[in-house]
Order: structure tokens, then sequence, then C-alpha cells
């Protein structure tokens, strides 16, 4: 049994979430002002790395809300957990 | 002329028998009333409006239950939460709230038709749960005053532990009611 922590519910099986992609994508606020290419790089281009990955995770079974992940995608470890909106962790003050 | 409106149990068509040997009882209470909740807990104008209706504030501890009166208050997520009612009182409770919560940014909606209630409750209540359920339901980790959303065998439901240990309170919902009373009473047999 593989286990994630909901910031809001604590620790719960992973079969109550699901995984929705890439965290801490910045809407641009003047799309009118991109190019095509820029454009399409924020609604398609995503990162795909070996190693740490910080992901949105939805706890849909549960309370329902999003929340972010830290997690290898090498080992599967997922190292924090932490509610959006919140900074993450090693990113304080910078 | 029949009564076209004529409320129905959704398990109208499962006749559940008398527990045989260790096996946890299981009785649906239908018709009660359910009213979903959303609004900001930070929100002072939102609190004070629904302490007025409700008799008290919304639980703001994650998973957890708060009885007040009539109603039972059901932490569903940071900002939002599930009132129980008795049996026809929904209307007249979603109608106080929204009045009280007027210019107040919440909403209430009357969820009655899409939720039904059961208890499972007896010695092997628990197990009978744990049988499909990725939750820990030992009483050392889920007791008498929590709750919590998660999964019986893969359909969606919301848990809370009845005083005493004496058993489970079950939310679900109306459209996986049939299947999942036909789940329970097979996974019953095995506590015979």
């Amino acid at each position: 049994m593989f286990l994630i922590e909901c910031p809001w519910c604590g620790v719960r099986d992973e079969t109550e979430f699901n995984c929705v992609g890439e965290a801490h994508i910045v809407r641009p606020l003047e799309p009118e002002k991109l190019s095509d290419e820029e454009w399409a790089d924020y609604l398609f281009m995503r990162k795909n790395p070996k190693g740490m990955h910080r992901e949105q995770w939805l706890h849909v079974a549960g309370c329902r809300r999003y929340f972010n992940a830290e997690r290898d995608t090498v080992t599967y470890r997922i190292s924090a957990t932490y509610r959006i909106g919140e900074q993450a962790p090693g990113e304080a003050g910078k | 002329m029949p009564d076209l409106f004529q409320q129905q149990s959704p398990l109208v068509q499962i006749k559940l028998e008398e527990p045989r040997g260790a096996a946890p009882r299981i009785e649906e209470k239908p018709f009660l009333g359910f009213v979903n909740l959303r609004g900001r807990a930070d929100n002072t104008g939102f609190l004070a409006a629904t302490l007025k209706v409700l008799g008290c504030e919304p639980p703001t501890v994650a998973n957890t239950v708060v009885d007040s009166g009539d109603y039972r208050i059901y932490w569903l997520g940071p900002d939002e939460w599930l009132i129980v009612t008795p049996a026809g009182q929904q209307e007249e409770l979603q109608n106080a709230l929204q009045k009280a919560l007027d210019g107040v940014f919440s909403s209430v909606v009357d969820n009655s038709s899409g939720l039904t209630l059961i208890h499972i409750s007896g010695a092997n209540a628990a197990d009978l749960l744990a049988t499909d359920c990725p939750l820990d339901l030992h009483p050392r980790q889920f007791k008498h005053g929590q709750c919590a959303q998660t999964r019986l065998a893969r359909a969606g439901m919301t848990l809370s532990p009845l005083a005493d240990d004496s058993g489970f309170e079950v939310i679900i919902r109306r459209s996986f009611a049939d299947y999942l009373l036909l789940w329970l009473r097979d996974a019953a047999i095995a506590f015979e």
C-alpha cells in the first residue's frame, strides 16, 4: 500500500488521489501580448525530469482539494506535500 | 390516482435480512435531509450567520463531525460541510441558511435526493468495512467525532464512527446504494 499525505486529511491510501500534472505554472498576465509560440509553451510544454519534480495532486476520493507534492520520478518517493498557495519546501526566503 | 411524488428509498428493491451469526447489522436510515454548505471559514460574517441558524459554527478541524440539536455537521473540506437533518427538514434549513447568508460569499445546496445514509453496527462492523476500504478503522485511529471521505469497494463514501464504537454511519450516493448494499450483503457472509 502506497501512502500519500494530504495537507488537509493526513495520510491516506494512494487510490484516493489523482496526479494532475506539473505544479507552479503561472498563467501569463497579458496573454494577448504573447506570440503563438509563447502561448503554446504555456499551454502544452511540460517538464519531464528524471528526479525531483513538483506536481499538483488532487485528493479526489477525500476532501477534493488540490495540493502540491514534491516527488522523485525515479523512486516515486514523495518528500513533501503542501497546500496550494504555500511555498515549496526549500523555497522560503527566495 | 397514484401519488406520483411519493418518495422511495434507493434501496427499495433490496431486502435486508436480520444478521446471521456474527455478521454486522446493516440498516438504511432513509429520507434524511442532506444540505451541502460552502463558504469561507475565515469570514466572520459566514461564521456568524451559520451559528445563528445551526446553533454552532461548522467544524474547522479537518475530518470531524459536530452535533447541534437535530443537525449533524460533517467537515468535507476547508470550505465545505454536509449538514444531515431529520427527514423533511432540509428545505426549511436551506431557506434559513440562504436567508441568513444573503450577501455573504457562500453556497447552500439541498442534496437530499442524491445521498442516503446507512448504519453498520455490531462487533464486526469495522472488519466488514475493512474488506475493501483503505482507511485504518481501528478506534485508536478513527473514533466517534471524526469523519472521513474515502472509498468502499471503489465507490465514494463519507464514514463516521457511531458512539461507543458500536458501528459506523455511512453516507453514500443514491446511484451507488444498490451496488454497495449488494456488495455489503455479500461481504457480510464471511462473518456469519
